[in-house]
């Protein structure tokens, strides 16, 4: 995605998203570097909202952070450092709801638990 | 908890090498995805000595050879066939 930023990194220890004090480009370079895992095992990335053509958009809101709100429990009492919470829509939505939770979430899980799978499926419209 | 961005390199290192040890990736995997040459090809064994060469030689095989496992088998599709054997 053009313009995709990494900011945050999954630690090897615990599986949770260590958040970048700068997010980084997302260059061919970086992407290939997480061989053989893909990219969005690895890394969280930060990218424009794609509104409408985003499976999670019910037309004025993300429907994902709702849900994640819902389903995960919250990992930590403190809101934890973030480089993107000035620009992040779910911050925006869900306040620190959202980012209490935020660190469990990695885009491509090689092992992922039910409730994540369960989380990852788009409730507002079928994507064909 | 927030890392510097020139850690990044290493922690994605880390994550890889978990993958790994919890089995998800072999290591051969990992070698082989990451441009390690793969040998396609035979492997010649290694040269026997004479000692073992004279040890190696064929005997005489004491099983009759009675024709190979496929002979035969194309009657098996001629339906006509099997009728007259039955028969």
């Amino acid at each position: 995605m053009s313009g995709a930023l990494v900011h945050g990194v999954v630690d090897a220890a615990s599986g949770k998203i260590l958040s970048l004090d700068v997010p980084v480009p997302a260059t061919p370079e970086l992407l290939a570097s997480t061989a053989p895992l893909l990219p969005t095992q690895v890394l969280r990335f930060t990218a424009e909202c794609q509104g409408g053509s985003c499976g999670h958009f019910t037309g004025s809101a993300c429907s994902l952070v709702d849900r994640l709100v819902q389903i995960l429990p919250a990992t930590t009492t403190e809101l934890p450092r973030c480089a993107i919470r000035a620009s992040c829509r779910w911050f925006q939505q869900r306040g620190r709801q959202a980012c209490l939770r935020c660190d469990q979430i990695v885009t491509d899980e090689y092992q992922r638990a039910e409730a994540m799978a369960s989380l990852a499926q788009p409730t507002t419209r079928s994507l064909s | 908890m927030s890392v510097k961005a020139s850690e990044l390199p290493e922690l994605i290192a880390a994550a890889v090498r978990k993958a790994v040890a919890d089995k998800v990736i072999t290591d051969e995997t990992v070698q082989t995805l990451l441009h390690k040459p793969i040998r396609i090809g035979i492997i010649q064994a290694e040269p026997l000595v004479e000692r073992e060469i004279s040890r190696a030689t064929p005997q005489p095989s004491p099983w009759k050879t009675i024709g190979y496992v496929m002979d035969g088998l194309g009657d098996l599709r001629s339906p006509e066939k099997l009728k007259a054997t039955e028969e």
